[in-house]
C-alpha cells in the first residue's frame, strides 16, 4: 500500500485533476484517516466540500453528509453528477415516497448521501443506515447545532443521538464560523472524552474590502444601492430579508440600471432555481437579489460584491454571506447599508423563531389551541417538551436565555455596522482571533471613503438591453449542434 | 392566490360550492369533491394550489361576495353575478387564457415537464459530446428513470429524430410563442430562461406563468397523441407522460375489475374494505375517458331504465332520495356511477 501522503496526492489528481491542496484539506484528511473524530472550522470558499469528497475515494463506503438547507444539498449534488460521479443522491422531504424507499433499498450503492436531520431521525432510514457500511458522518455547517439561526432545526439537536444510534461512526464536523466556545459545545455534544483533532483557520479573508455606510432613510438607502449597482463591477449579490423586497428590488435595480438583476429566494421550484444560477454562473445574470437561501453552496469564484441591504442575524452569518464574495483571490467588497432601526426587522424574527413564556405556557397545558403557533415554534416546543422531557419552567428559563443571546449576538453586528473603524478588528475579536495583516487594513466607512477606482471595482461597462429571444429554429440547431 | 384568478373558478349558470372549489385547488379530494370537480368542467385545477389557506381563499369569496361579484345561492353555494361577468372577461382579458384547458386533466404535467427538460438537456449535451455538466436536478427516481431511456434509446438518429420531432411541433406555434418557450429548455451551454425572462406580458403574474408553461407541454402532449407521428419524442412521451387522478391501488381495483372479479373478491385478496374499492372505481369513472372504464358491468339495462324514470332535469339537482331503496351503500355507488356516466355522455358541463 503506498503511503497515505502519496495516496492523498494519486486522488486529488485523479477525480479532482488539482496537485495541490489548500490550506488545512491535507491535515484534516490525515486527521481522519487516523481514525479521528475531526472538527475542521475553515473560512467560505476554503474547499471543505473537497475533504468529504476525498473521503469517498480514499476508503470504501458511504459517505454520510448532514447538510441543513434543501438548495445547498441539491447543488453538491449537481457538483458530484457534474465530476462524473454518478453514485450521489439527496434524501430529503423533496422525495415522493416510492422514491425515498427505492433510495433506501439501494442504499449501499451509493457513495455520497446528503440527508436532512430530519430524514436523517426517521426510523425506516436509521435502519436502512445500520445496514450498510458507513465510510463517514460528516455534519456540514455544523455551527447550526448550537447557534439559533431563524433557520433553526431541532432535529440538529438530536444529531448525537442518532450518532449514537448509527454505532458511532467516524465524524466530521464542518463549520465556517464558530467562536471557541461552540467549537467546545460541539465536541461536548457529541463525547468530550473522544480523540479530537481540530483544525481552526483564520476566518479572516484579506482580499475582501470591508465598508460600511448609515444612511438617514430607506429612501436614501434605496438611491445609494442603485449607485453602487450602476458603479460597481460585478457580479454582485444583493442580500434582503424578505421574499417579496427581493423581487421588487430586482426588478427596480434591473429597470433603472438596465444591468441583469434576478431575485432568488427559497420560494421558487428547483427548475427556477437551477436556471438562475446557471445563468449566474454563466455571467448571463449581473446581480442576484437575494434572501439567505441563496449561495450556500454557489461555488462562483469571481463574485466581486456582496451589499447587505438587510442585516444577517449575526457576525457569523454576515461572514459567511460577504464570504461568496473574492474566492478567487481578486479584489472583492463587502458593503453594509445601515439605517437607524434596521434591527428591528432582525428583532421581530428572533421573536418569531423564539417561544414567548405565554406560548410555551399555552403549548404544555394544551389549554387553548395550538393552531396559533407558528410551526417553527411548535416544532422545538415540541422537541424540548414532548420529545427530550423539559420541564416547562426548564424551557422557560432555556428559552429566555436564547432570545437574550440571539439579541446580544444582533447587536454585536449592529455594532459593526454603525462602525466608522476598526471593522476587521471588530469581526475577527468575535472569533478570539486577530487579523494576521495588522489592523484596519483594506476597510473604509462612508460613501465618500470608498475609492472603487484603487480597488479595481469600477464598472468598465454600463447596462446592457433585454437581449432579444432567438428564433427557435435557431435555437433548436444550436441546442443539437445542428447544421 | 390573487383573488381576481378566484372568479374564474365561478359561473353565471350553476351554482358552485366554494369547499369542493378549495378542495380541489389543494387537491385535498375525496370522491365527491372530484365528482363536483367533474360537474363543474374544474377538474384541471385539481391540485393547482397545493399551499392554498382555507382562509386565503375564504377571504377572497367573501371580498368579491360583498362586492357584489357573487350572489350566495345557498349558504356555501355561489353564482356569478352580471357584474361578477364583467369582472371575470375583464381579467380574462389581460391574463393568459388556457387553450388546452379541458387536457390539462390527462396528464400529470408538472413530472412529465420535469423529465423532458432532462431529456432534452441529456441530448444537448450529447450532441456535443459533452460529460461534463449539472444536470438539472430533479427527483432521484426520474433521474435515473430519464437516465435508463437514454441508454435504451441511444442511437445514430437520435438527435435528428428528435429535433425533427420538436421542429414539427413547434411550427403549429406562433412563432412568438415557439420562440419563448424553447428558451426555456437548458441544453449545452444554454441555462435556460424563467418564464419571467421570455417577454411574456409583465403584468403577467406566478399563475399565468404557470398557466403558460402547462398549456405549451400538454399542447405538445396532445399534439403527439393526435398526430401520431412516429418517432423518439413519442416513444418518450407515452413512456413518461403519466395519466392524471389514479392510484396505483384504484388502477389495481380497475384491472382486476375488468378481469372479472367481484367486488367483494376484490375486497378479500387486497384486504381493502368494499367501501375502498367502490371509490377507487368512482375515482377511475370520473377521470377515465367515457369509454376507458366498464361502465355497463354496474349499470345494466334494467338500472338505467330505472334511473332514466327517476331521474330528469339537470344533474346538478338530481338526488339520491329520489332513486334509494334499501341501505345498501351498493345503490349509492350505482347512483353516482350513473351521473358520472350521464355527464360524459352529455359532454363535459361547460366550465363558463
Amino acid at each position: 500500500m503506498m503511503p497515505d501522503d502519496q495516496r492523498l496526492y494519486q486522488v486529488l489528481a485523479d477525480h479532482f485533476q488539482f496537485s495541490s491542496f489548500k490550506p488545512g484539506q491535507k491535515e484534516v484528511l490525515s486527521a481522519l484517516l487516523a481514525g479521528r473524530q475531526t472538527l475542521a472550522m475553515l473560512p467560505t470558499g476554503a474547499g471543505k466540500s473537497l475533504i468529504y469528497q476525498m473521503m469517498g475515494y480514499l476508503r470504501p463506503g458511504t459517505v454520510v453528509i448532514v447538510t441543513p438547507l434543501l438548495s445547498l444539498m441539491q447543488d453538491q449534488v449537481a457538483r458530484l453528477n457534474y465530476m462524473g460521479e454518478s453514485a450521489v443522491v439527496a434524501l430529503n422531504s423533496t422525495l415522493t415516497g416510492a422514491a425515498k424507499q427505492a433510495v433506501l433499498q439501494q442504499l449501499g450503492h451509493y457513495k455520497f448521501v446528503f440527508i436532512s436531520p430530519e430524514m436523517l431521525g426517521q426510523k425506516a432510514v436509521i435502519e436502512a443506515f445500520k445496514r450498510i457500511r458507513l465510510n463517514l458522518l460528516v455534519i456540514d455547517e455544523a455551527h447550526t447545532m448550537v447557534s439559533w439561526g431563524p433557520d433553526f432545526r431541532p432535529d440538529y439537536l438530536s444529531l448525537p443521538t442518532l450518532h449514537q444510534a448509527l454505532g458511532r461512526p467516524q465524524l466530521l464536523m464542518l463549520t465556517a464560523t464558530a467562536t471557541p466556545t461552540m467549537i467546545q459545545e460541539l465536541k461536548t455534544a457529541f463525547g468530550a472524552t473522544d480523540d479530537w483533532y481540530t483544525y481552526v483557520q483564520s476566518v479572516d479573508r484579506p482580499n475582501i474590502h470591508l465598508h460600511t455606510e448609515q444612511l438617514p432613510d430607506h429612501k436614501a438607502k434605496d438611491q445609494r444601492l442603485l449607485t453602487l449597482v450602476q458603479t460597481l463591477r460585478g457580479p454582485g449579490i444583493i442580500y434582503f430579508s424578505s421574499r417579496k423586497l427581493a423581487t421588487t428590488m430586482a426588478n427596480w435595480l434591473q429597470t433603472e440600471t438596465g444591468r441583469q438583476v434576478v431575485a432568488y429566494h427559497g420560494g421558487l421550484d428547483q427548475v427556477a432555481r437551477y436556471r438562475i444560477q446557471q445563468q449566474y454562473m454563466a455571467g448571463d445574470i449581473d446581480v442576484i437579489a437575494a434572501t439567505s437561501a441563496f449561495g450556500m453552496g454557489i461555488d462562483k469564484a469571481d463574485i466581486r460584491y456582496v451589499i447587505h441591504y438587510h442585516l444577517s442575524s449575526d457576525i457569523p452569518s454576515y461572514l459567511q454571506e460577504i464570504g461568496r464574495a473574492g474566492r478567487d483571490g481578486q479584489p472583492a467588497l463587502a458593503v453594509s447599508l445601515y439605517v437607524p432601526g434596521d434591527e428591528r426587522l432582525q428583532l421581530h424574527l428572533i421573536d418569531q423563531g423564539i417561544p414567548s413564556s405565554q406560548t410555551i405556557e399555552r403549548f404544555a397545558t394544551k389549554q387553548g389551541e395550538r393552531t396559533g403557533i407558528a410551526d417553527v415554534q411548535q416544532r422545538l416546543l415540541t422537541y424540548y417538551l414532548d420529545l427530550a422531557g423539559y420541564s416547562i419552567p426548564q424551557v422557560k428559563a432555556f428559552f429566555g436565555q436564547r432570545r437574550s443571546q440571539r439579541q446580544t449576538d444582533l447587536y454585536q453586528l449592529v455594532q459593526y455596522v454603525q462602525a466608522n473603524e476598526h471593522l476587521r478588528a471588530q469581526l475577527m475579536h468575535y472569533f478570539n482571533q486577530s487579523s494576521a495583516e495588522g489592523v484596519d487594513v483594506n476597510e473604509s466607512s462612508g460613501a465618500a471613503n470608498l475609492k472603487l477606482e484603487a480597488l479595481g471595482l469600477v464598472a468598465k461597462q454600463t447596462g446592457r438591453h433585454k437581449s432579444t429571444l432567438t428564433p427557435w429554429s435557431d435555437q433548436l440547431k444550436k441546442l443539437f449542434k445542428l447544421a | 392566490m390573487a383573488d381576481a384568478h378566484v372568479l374564474t373558478l365561478f359561473s353565471a349558470t350553476q351554482a358552485r360550492r366554494s369547499r369542493v372549489l378549495y378542495g380541489l385547488l389543494r387537491k385535498q379530494a375525496t370522491v365527491s369533491t372530484e365528482y363536483w370537480g367533474l360537474r363543474y368542467g374544474l377538474l384541471s385545477i385539481a391540485g393547482f394550489l397545493p399551499q392554498l389557506k382555507k382562509e386565503q381563499f375564504d377571504q377572497a369569496v367573501a371580498t368579491w361576495q360583498q362586492a357584489g361579484a357573487l350572489s350566495m345561492v345557498s349558504p356555501g353555494q355561489y353564482r356569478l353575478t352580471t357584474m361578477g361577468q364583467a369582472k371575470r372577461s375583464e381579467f380574462e382579458q389581460v391574463h393568459y387564457q388556457p387553450r388546452f384547458f379541458s387536457a390539462w386533466q390527462k396528464y400529470q404535467v408538472g413530472h412529465f415537464r420535469d423529465v423532458f427538460l432532462l431529456a432534452n438537456q441529456v441530448l444537448s449535451e450529447w450532441a456535443y459530446h459533452n460529460r461534463h455538466y449539472y444536470p438539472l436536478q430533479i427527483q432521484p427516481a426520474d433521474m435515473f428513470a430519464v437516465k435508463h431511456w437514454f441508454m435504451q434509446a441511444k442511437s445514430p438518429q437520435l438527435i435528428q429524430e428528435w429535433a425533427d420531432q420538436l421542429a414539427a411541433f413547434l411550427k403549429t406555434l406562433a412563432p412568438k410563442e415557439a420562440d419563448q418557450w424553447i428558451a426555456t429548455w437548458p441544453g449545452h451551454q444554454i441555462a435556460g430562461l424563467n418564464d419571467d425572462q421570455v417577454q411574456l406580458p409583465s403584468h403577467y403574474d406566478e399563475l399565468d406563468y404557470w398557466a403558460w408553461q402547462t398549456d405549451m407541454y400538454v399542447s405538445l402532449l396532445v399534439w403527439l397523441a393526435t398526430t401520431k407521428q412516429q418517432g423518439p419524442l413519442t416513444d418518450f412521451a407515452q413512456h413518461f407522460a403519466q395519466p392524471r387522478g389514479l392510484s396505483s391501488s384504484a388502477r389495481q381495483t380497475l384491472s382486476a375489475v375488468e378481469a372479472g372479479w367481484s367486488l367483494s373478491a376484490i375486497s378479500q385478496k387486497r384486504g381493502l374494505k368494499v367501501g375502498t374499492i367502490r371509490e377507487h372505481l368512482l375515482t377511475a369513472a370520473i377521470w377515465l375517458p367515457l369509454a376507458d372504464f366498464p361502465y355497463a358491468l354496474f349499470l345494466t339495462e334494467r338500472i338505467r331504465a330505472y334511473f332514466q324514470q327517476r331521474l330528469v332535469g339537470s344533474i346538478d339537482e338530481w338526488t339520491f332520495a329520489r332513486v334509494r331503496q334499501t341501505d345498501d351503500p351498493h345503490e349509492f355507488f350505482l347512483f353516482r356511477l350513473y351521473e358520472i356516466h350521464e355527464t360524459k355522455l352529455g359532454g363535459d358541463h361547460d366550465a363558463g
